[in-house]
């Protein structure tokens, strides 16, 4: 191909790049403005993401089938063109690179490299991710880029520690993550296998220029191109003087050229037939088994994570947002993306940490201080990616409990000091009030007929607006998980 | 503006704070309370500020306004748990009308303000009439300051907006609802809205707290959007059939006698809400007796 044309395609991917990490910014902040929010459209149209809940995602389908089948035709194009962590970390690079230059153990050459490139730590955990997707273990939610790009952006202390490691990694290689980590990578490197089109070296003079690929897919020595490791970024490939890559579709694998091609001069494109080998080389077969064994592997390792997630896993009291009612199966479907804790407009729900199991580790719960869940509000259900927190409408979401309030007569102050207080009643948001008042009979302090609160627990959706209100201390209403 | 239009502008201004110094305020032929009884909002609220003297009477030019509507809580507009978006839009009109040079809209809200705000229609409204709309849920002391309260009984001191201190007119929009612990919400109680205190509180003596917080800080002019009521479970409502649509705007240069005046319309005595007796007592004016006119358009 031209070494024009790969430079447009180099330019396009830049350009694609910028745009796409530029919609995720603009889907993001506007995810912070309550009354404009938008589903995060890298996260709701993700393969994987979509197996953490199915049922509650069908409309999305046609959007993932698109990206697979995009996958299967031209390969890793989500993670060269599209990934905003991926961008995130090619923006980074700037910074990074000369650093990197000076490091002594980067992994600058392939024979450092080929550790990794033998045993792509990615299989192993896209084999994992597979496994635990379907027995319902949070795997995934620690290892998803799309789910790390939303902590990094809600700038929450796991998402900036990651980004750390992000820049630690690329200390030893531009897109380590990408190339050896990354399980989303994994898979549609699995779908780049099956060979349509792809990005082949169809003559080459051993100038050895390609072997600066950031995913290390030019395999320079065997003149080959590791489609499961390609982004299709064009990063180099316009540098190549004999112009000897070609995108070409052909049933025939990796396509090898044996011996060196000479340099090609002016127009004249060196893409005579016998430079071509039709026979996968017999690396590609090991290699195809090798990997055949990581991705199996990680299918054990995805068992053994079940076995320990499904042992440790335990009901917690937690208080969750608005319209779970299935605590076992939040745990389960929640990403941990920590996107409904940076939208809640009254900012009540919180970061589980340790001290419920790792089952509920950063999942959310409420804590209802200042404001409680407001009534009308639905900004969780709506920005949540995977429907975990279901999207419901309004009048469900009204009338679905969160928990039940619970008056401690012991503490508030209209049992314990005759006050007529009554801020809770005043505040309930329920049109019929979940908290209404008897007169008991006695004088309050200030000689008024005493009004004292009494919960109507059918009425009572938990909304905490209550709990949020109460001035007593300490508080006389709080709400419990039901 | 240039030197020349400066100056004309100072002088007329001048002139215009001297004279309202030196006329006394009820020059006009308004009368203590105007009631409107009307569907049409717009009219209403502007034929009762006429009854009751006219905008001129209250906003002069150049004049810094502050408009505390209720916005309490994050509802609709026609749940009327706050202010008609309309009433403030009107109001904030007549004020720039009037000359005022700035008019601040804004309240201290129970629910989340950003929600209330917009969804109550509340910010739109004042916007487009050119207010000023401040959010005012940060008790900091850039916001409040800390004010004595003469002669409280529940409150000595209390934390009060900055933005009702220093402004020339503060004008008081309340809606009028039911509520459990004061009996009913309308003008004097709307006043808790200006407190960065813990104002849950107040409500273990709230009679005391409210007539207090209204005797420290006066409401030049009250004007109450009951074009429909809330009679029950209120102050939040929720419901269409906890409203009944009385079609009336009362406006009245004493908070005590507006208050009066739209307690009327839920059926009981003024003299049976603890605040507006003790009103009353501390010297906020008669709520039994007051010069009133009413119209219907």
């Amino acid at each position: 191909m031209r070494s024009g044309t790969l430079k447009r395609l180099k330019i396009g991917r830049i350009i694609s790049q910028a745009l796409l990490f530029g919609l995720f910014l603009f889907v993001f902040l506007r995810s912070l403005d309550p009354f404009s929010v938008l589903e995060n459209p890298f996260l709701r149209f993700d393969p994987l993401i979509f197996l953490t809940n199915p049922e509650a995602n069908l409309p999305v389908i046609a959007a993932i089938t698109a990206l697979l089948i995009l996958a299967i035709v031209l390969g890793r194009v989500f993670c060269g063109w599209i990934c905003p962590l991926g961008s995130l970390i090619e923006a980074l690079d700037f910074i990074i690179s000369p650093l990197r230059e000076r490091n002594p153990v980067a992994l600058r050459s392939y024979p450092k490299r080929r550790l990794l490139v033998r045993y792509p730590v990615s299989l192993l955990l896209l084999g994992a991710v597979l496994v635990t997707v379907f027995t319902r273990v949070p795997v995934l939610q620690f290892l998803h880029p799309n789910i790390w790009i939303i902590r990094i952006a809600s700038l929450t202390t796991v998402g900036l520690v990651f980004l750390g490691l992000l820049l630690l990694f690329s200390l030893f290689a531009r897109r380590l993550w990408c190339t050896y980590l990354c399980p989303l990578g994994a898979l549609y490197g699995l779908l780049a296998r099956i060979p349509l089109f792809r990005l082949r070296i169809s003559a080459c003079s051993s100038c050895g220029r390609c072997d600066r690929c950031p995913t290390e897919a030019a395999n320079y020595e065997e003149r080959e191109i590791l489609a499961h490791q390609c982004l299709v970024c064009f990063d180099y490939e316009s540098k190549c003087p004999t112009e000897g890559f070609r995108f070409t579709r052909s049933g025939a694998g990796y396509g090898t050229v044996a011996r060196p091609a000479a340099p090609a001069a002016g127009d004249s494109e060196p893409s005579s037939p016998s430079r071509h080998t039709a026979a996968p080389s017999s690396g590609s077969r090991r290699r195809f088994l090798k990997h055949g064994v990581q991705l199996i592997a990680g299918f054990a390792v995805g068992g053994l994570l079940t076995g320990i997630g499904t042992f440790r896993r335990r009901i917690t009291s937690l208080l969750r947002p608005p319209g779970v009612v299935d605590e076992a199966r939040f745990v389960e479907n929640c990403l941990r993306c920590l996107q409904c804790v940076r939208s809640c407009p009254n900012q009540i729900i919180k970061i589980t940490g340790g001290g419920y199991g790792f089952a509920s580790l950063y999942t959310p719960h409420l804590e209802f201080r200042p404001y409680g869940c407001d009534y009308f509000c639905q900004v969780c259900q709506r920005v949540c990616p995977n429907r975990a927190i279901p999207l419901q409408s309004l009048e469900q979401k009204q009338s679905t409990p969160i928990g039940i309030a619970r008056i401690d007569e012991t503490v508030c102050v209209v049992y314990k000091e005759k006050y007529n207080c009554l801020v809770c009643e005043e505040v309930c948001p329920v049109p019929e009030k979940a908290i209404r008042y008897e007169i008991s009979g006695e004088k309050s302090s200030n000689g008024e007929p005493l009004r004292e609160p009494k919960m109507v627990p059918e009425a009572c959706i938990g909304c905490g607006i209550c709990e949020a209100k109460c001035p007593a201390e300490p508080v006389a209403i709080r709400v419990f998980a039901e | 503006m240039n030197r020349r239009d400066f100056l004309r502008t100072a002088a007329i201004a001048s002139f215009g704070l001297a004279a309202r110094r030196l006329l006394p305020l009820d020059i006009g032929s308004g009368a203590e309370v105007g009631v409107v009884r009307s569907t049409n909002i717009e009219a209403a609220v502007k034929q009762a500020v006429e009854l009751v003297g006219g905008i001129g009477r209250y906003v002069g030019r150049g004049d810094i306004v502050s408009v505390k509507p209720n916005i309490a809580f994050n509802s609709p507009p026609q749940f009327k748990a706050t202010t008609d978006p309309l009433v403030v839009r009107t109001i904030v009109d007549l004020c720039f009308r009037a000359g005022a040079s700035k008019v601040y809209v804004f309240d201290r809200t129970v629910s989340n303000p950003k929600l209330s705000y917009v969804t109550s229609g509340i910010e739109r409204a004042a916007e487009q009439a050119g207010a000023k709309v401040l959010y005012v849920d940060d008790v900091s002391s850039r916001l409040y300051k800390q004010i004595v309260v003469a002669d409280g009984v529940y409150l000595k001191e209390t934390l009060v907006n900055k933005y009702v201190l220093e402004s020339d007119v503060f004008i008081n929009l309340p809606v009028a609802k039911q509520h459990s612990t004061a009996g009913l919400t309308m003008g004097m109680k709307n006043l808790m809205g200006i407190s960065g205190d813990n104002r849950s509180r107040w409500h273990w003596d709230i009679h005391e707290a409210i007539s207090d917080i209204n005797m420290a800080v006066r409401s030049d002019l009250t004007v109450v959007d009951a074009t429909a009521i809330m009679t029950r479970r209120g102050p939040t409502g929720g419901s269409l059939s906890y409203l009944e649509d009385t079609d009336t705007i009362i406006a009245s240069s004493g908070v005590a006698q507006a208050d009066a005046e739209a307690a009327l319309l839920f059926g009981k005595k003024p003299q049976d809400l603890g605040y507006l007796k003790l009103a009353e007592q501390k010297g906020l004016g008669s709520i039994g007796s007051y010069s009133r006119k009413e119209i219907s358009l």
